[in-house]
């Protein structure tokens, strides 16, 4: 395991809850969304009914108008403001689905040197 | 009251922005390899591109991979992507060595807009197994941080951008971090490179997504 930090250690306890056992919905099969997601965890913009929050340094739980835990997500760090600007540093960045939230993605985000550290993500979900 | 009119008819005949879903398969050089519309792009220096697109992006999600066009296996590289500031229809990629350090690379990059039709998309395991998808066919795990993914699309590999992330198929654990890179080998097959976060080949499952014809 990669420098378990506390942060690492806490998150894995966070995921490892029970999980909500449901398929998505009839009719939502071929269905895309996607949140932009600021270094504080907060959504800057997104598809209609997506949320996130900051659960610790370094992750971020999105969560979407339906349940995802049948579906594929992709992350990539980007900056998370309206304007845009500079080029977003490098770093890490890693998905799984959430353990407590059936419609909610967990995204961890790490610095070049592989600790956590807030950073900013833009996240496609489909489904 | 009298104002609605005039308001309804201003809305009306205003330009509106359209938001429309976009990728763009860039070389090293800052080429496009193929993309969807018309897409320009500038190199701006050493791992440090702008996408130009016709209509505006700012409202948009970006995703993006570092990766070839071609059969070519990519240098590790990470990538990183931001609208840029002065132009709202521009998006800035920065494409990085394993160290950090700026440096040239192709990249995939999809713009997610609106909601889309997400014509394949796959989850996979450390171990190469195919968990799920849409329009997946297999998975393969032919070495240390080496796999192959075929989706039932024949020409996905050689018409489409994808992005992929480090990632878990299932909801116990999260994964370590590390970085993927993509390269398109034909015949619906891609090949998917993952490494630790020194650069050193590692296995990781992911998660895999293309853009076609958007």
């Amino acid at each position: 395991m990669l420098r378990t930090t506390g942060a690492a250690l806490a998150a894995l306890l966070l995921q490892a809850a029970p999980a909500a056992t449901a398929a998505p919905p009839p009719g939502q099969s071929h269905t895309t969304y996607d949140i932009v997601v600021n270094n504080a965890g907060n959504k800057v913009r997104g598809s209609a009914g997506t949320s996130a929050f900051n659960a610790q340094l370094g992750t971020v739980i999105a969560q979407f108008p339906i349940q995802v835990t049948t579906c594929g997500y992709v992350a990539s760090l980007a900056r998370g403001i309206r304007h845009g600007g500079v080029d977003e540093r490098p770093g890490f960045i890693t998905v799984v689905r959430s353990s407590g939230f059936a419609d909610g993605v967990f995204v961890q985000t790490f610095g070049p040197n592989g600790k956590p550290r807030n950073r900013p993500f833009h996240l496609v979900v489909a489904c | 009251m009298r104002k609605l009119p005039i308001l309804v008819l201003a809305a009306l005949l205003a330009p509106s922005a359209v938001l429309a879903n976009g990728y763009v398969v860039a070389n090293a050089d800052g080429s496009v390899a193929r993309s969807s519309g018309s897409i320009k792009i500038d190199h701006l220096g050493a791992g440090q591109y702008q996408v130009n697109n016709q209509t505006p992006v700012n409202g948009c999600a970006f995703i993006v991979t570092a990766g070839s066009s071609d059969t070519t296996i990519p240098a590790v590289t990470m990538a990183t992507a931001t609208g840029a500031r002065e132009d709202r229809a521009a998006v800035r990629v920065a494409t990085y060595d394993s160290d950090g350090n700026p440096a040239d690379a192709g990249f995939h990059l999809i713009m997610q807009c609106t909601a889309s039709v997400a014509p394949v998309w796959a989850v996979v395991d450390a171990n190469g197994g195919l968990v799920r998808g849409l329009n997946a066919t297999s998975a393969n795990h032919t070495g240390a941080g080496t796999y192959t993914f075929t989706s039932a699309n024949g020409q996905f590999s050689d018409s489409c951008a994808y992005t992929a992330s480090i990632g878990l198929s299932g909801t116990s654990g999260v994964s370590v971090p590390g970085i993927v890179n993509v390269a398109a080998l034909g015949g619906g097959t891609i090949a998917v490179r993952t490494y630790d976060i020194t650069g050193a080949a590692a296995d990781r499952g992911f998660h895999v997504f293309s853009a076609c014809n958007l």
